[in-house]
């Protein structure tokens, strides 16, 4: 079996095959005694049925197929460039052979991208039908006109900003001036729509626990924040 | 014999709470018939789960005009929409 086995690898051209056959016997050790081919092929088989010996590696076969782009050339070199009293084969990996139906082209990563693109502005649609909502005529107007609402909570002013994080701000109910900015977010990555509305959701219904969750930044000097309030 | 219009507003009955679930996607919708106690019993489960577990925060809105809702901690089968937010964290 084994004699046939090395026999297609002798005369089979494919270079695949030779491939397949090698990352299979590798690694097995040979001897060499002369540069003969069917010298090496019958030690090789003979070690083989031993079941004792293994091939190691040469670098000069090694060389031979970095340097050599078909492995007829490698068994070229195997066959005659060795020297000393150790016959060694290269280790020849086989290729990593990519399907094509998993190497996307240029054209496959624009569809991928386009999709990805698709997918994000729906969920952001969808999360701002969920925050309008939820909210007055008063503050979906603000939102679309400038890019913010308010919320009155305990008789301070907060603005809501678009945003998902740090977009919570403390404001001067006269002056408008943004005294703290919050920084609250839900753990999951959601489209800024949702985070703006459970910012709002539980700055109105537990602001104890807002305070208490959000990262809190004065944005102003303290002297001035008297003054201001 | 006088038949006489009832013309109170009836206030319509809750048949469904709403699970409105924020996610990557926006939001998924789970709607569970209050009538049918083993659809009771699955939407209580998922409420457990989320809140008890996963630490989401359940806010039951009260109506669609901007009014603030309120945050629930059990579950309610008369609450019929309920926003399900995920934990939220400080940045």
């Amino acid at each position: 079996m084994i004699r046939r086995i090395v026999n297609y690898l002798r005369h089979y051209s494919t270079n695949v095959f030779k491939e397949n056959m090698l990352s299979k016997f590798l690694p097995i050790k040979v001897n060499q005694i002369e540069p003969s081919s069917d010298i090496i092929w019958s030690k090789w088989i003979g070690q083989v049925n031993d079941q004792k010996l293994r091939y190691e590696i040469s670098n000069t076969v090694r060389q031979a197929r970095l340097h050599a782009q078909s492995l007829d050339l490698i068994w070229t070199a195997w066959n005659t460039t060795l020297s000393g009293d150790t016959l060694t084969v290269a280790p020849i990996h086989s290729p990593v052979i990519v399907p094509t139906s998993i190497s996307p082209s240029a054209v496959d990563y624009q569809r991928i991208e386009a999709d990805r693109r698709t997918k994000e502005q729906a969920a952001k649609d969808k999360a701002e039908i969920l925050l309008l909502e939820h909210l007055s005529a008063k503050q979906k107007d603000d939102l679309k006109k400038k890019g913010y609402f308010l919320v009155e909570v305990a008789g301070e002013v907060y603005k809501i900003k678009r945003g998902f994080a740090g977009n919570v701000k403390l404001i001067n109910k006269e002056t408008e001036q943004e005294m703290k900015s919050f920084c609250i977010h839900p753990h999951e990555r959601v489209p800024d729509g949702d985070a703006m509305l459970a910012q709002k959701l539980l700055l109105e219904s537990n602001l104890d626990q807002f305070l208490k969750i959000a990262n809190c930044t004065n944005l102003v000097p303290q002297n001035d924040n008297r003054r201001a309030a | 014999m006088n038949k006489t219009m009832n013309t109170e507003t009836v206030t319509p009955e809750i048949e469904a709470i709403t699970f409105s679930i924020m996610d990557r996607t926006g939001d998924s919708k789970l709607i569970f018939d209050i009538n049918k106690p083993d659809e009771v019993d699955a939407a209580r489960a998922m409420f457990n789960t989320l809140v008890k577990e996963k630490r989401y925060l359940a806010f039951r809105a009260t109506d669609k005009d901007g009014s603030k809702g309120d945050q629930i901690k059990e579950f309610d089968p008369k609450a019929g929409t309920l926003i399900m937010v995920p934990m939220m964290v400080g940045g």
